[in-house]
């Protein structure tokens, strides 16, 4: 494998609050290679650069970017970064546009931030992004203001906005929870497409296993703040090895389920991120619950390849389970 | 000044908005964020509370004139000449009339002002297509 772009080691994030402290993040370790899509499934997953903005967040671990660790870089330098090298996508476009902006002063901005352009330059340059996400009739829509575009317009109008200045990577936290289904479609098809043209790396963060499949070639599955799988998309959804990603798997409607059959959902509730339960953090919920998962925390261990999950149960039992009780259903 | 608590109260909630995480995550600087990003946007409010500071100035000042204790009465002023006429408003009422309906319109135009302003800085207001 190439040199990781991204290599995220051990690391935690914690808010302290009034009822206790939230792990939002507990111990997680995961690279990015140059031009890979890594898809994130799951509860509870704070991206690299939301969290930083965040500053009563307690972070510790490392964020290798290109070997360079961004939690120890100055303010000044990691502003750099943002925006130029790493870019995100937000899940809202509505409210991640500023109201009082025109759409292509916008895009224009982080061309004025990042490079000394002119505003007319910054501007030109901006028709040309939402001609390249395929916006039509560009120039007259960089005119007008977030609020008189559509919903797929105004991500299309993000997505120029974060491949402006060609960013090695592009964090996209639910870029189509906002959407309808059709321009879901079209927007991870351009993010797709883009990626690409650019040559960047994707982190798609999504609650939604159905847009993964197609779309990532890595997934990881959060449950709690922690990676309980990690896998190939082809191991994730033909040989998962988590009870948690079973559960997201079944609870997906299908096409060719019969119209009698209900659709399965993960019992309770997911758990409280200050009162994290003893031992698995699934365990609560899971139907295959053993003496051990109340006590011990599961580590992640390797299957086969980079295939990786954390659960109690033997391999054996969860080949045969994923074999018998998911895939047929 | 309730202004100054208007201003601080707008930022502290704008700057929990998304598009300033979204301007911060392209590299924006907290200058910018500031100037460019949240003032703009708290505009609409603080134009609406000073035009409505300055319509209540106005009446304040009549209404203390009126009583003897606001500006001393060599200097005019509306609250004076109000006072003036009260003293012949059995005689020639329309002194005090018309110099009280001269306070309202004021006070009422400065007040439109304002809400006129508001609606010309938010781009919500401006129809499709007139640009």
């Amino acid at each position: 494998m190439a040199e990781p772009l991204l290599e995220v080691k051990n690391l935690k994030v914690q808010f302290p609050t009034e009822d206790g402290v939230v792990k939002a993040v507990d111990g997680t370790s995961f690279s990015v290679a140059p031009g890979e899509t890594l898809g994130v499934v799951g509860e509870s997953f704070l991206t690299v650069m939301g969290l930083v903005t965040k500053r009563e967040a307690r972070i510790s671990g490392e964020i290798l970017f290109r070997g360079q660790d961004l939690l120890k870089l100055p303010p000044e330098d990691f502003r750099e970064i943002r925006g130029a090298k790493i870019s995100m996508i937000f899940q809202d476009p509505l409210t991640a546009l500023n109201p009082v902006h025109r759409v292509g002063n916008q895009i224009a901005e982080v061309f004025q931030v990042h490079r000394k352009v002119s505003k007319k330059e910054a501007f030109d340059e901006a028709i040309n992004l939402l001609q390249l996400v395929g916006i039509p009739e560009p120039a007259k829509r960089a005119r007008r203001y977030p609020h008189e575009f559509s919903g797929g317009m105004r991500q299309r109008a993000m997505i120029a906005m974060a491949l402006a200045l060609s960013p090695d990577l592009i964090i996209a936290d639910e870029p189509t929870t906002a959407l309808d289904v059709t321009v879901q479609a079209q927007i991870l098809d351009l993010i797709d497409q883009m990626k690409k043209e650019f040559d960047a790396a994707v982190i798609l963060i999504t609650h939604d296993l159905g847009v993964v499949a197609e779309h990532c070639d890595d997934i990881m599955v959060m449950y709690a703040g922690r990676m309980v799988e990690y896998g190939e998309a082809r191991d994730i959804y033909y040989g998962a090895h988590h009870p948690y990603t079973w559960g997201l798997l079944q609870s997906i409607a299908r096409m060719d389920q019969a119209r009698t059959e209900r659709l399965r959902p993960i019992k309770g509730q997911p758990p409280s991120l200050i009162h994290v339960p003893p031992g698995c953090p699934f365990n609560p919920r899971c139907p295959y619950v053993m003496d051990i998962c109340r006590t011990e925390v599961p580590q992640l261990i390797p299957a086969d390849g980079h295939h990786a999950s954390a659960c109690h149960l033997p391999l054996s039992e969860k080949e045969r389970i994923v074999k018998e009780e998911v895939l047929v259903h | 000044m309730p202004d100054a608590r208007i201003v601080r109260g707008l930022f502290l909630s704008l700057k929990e908005k998304e598009f300033v995480e979204s301007a911060r995550a392209s590299g924006a600087s907290n200058k910018r964020i500031i100037f460019y990003h949240i003032l703009p946007n708290a505009l609409g409010p603080i134009v609406v509370s000073s035009t409505l500071n300055v319509a209540a100035a106005i009446l304040t000042e009549s209404a203390l004139s009126f009583l003897g204790f606001g500006v001393q009465p060599p200097t005019p002023t509306w609250g004076n000449l109000l006072e003036d006429g009260r003293t012949a408003s059995l005689i020639a009422p329309w002194l005090v009339w018309f110099r009280g309906l001269a306070i309202l319109i004021t006070v009422l135009c400065v007040n439109f002002l304002g809400d006129g302003l508001r609606d010309a800085l938010d781009p919500h207001q401006k129809l499709v297509g007139k640009e």
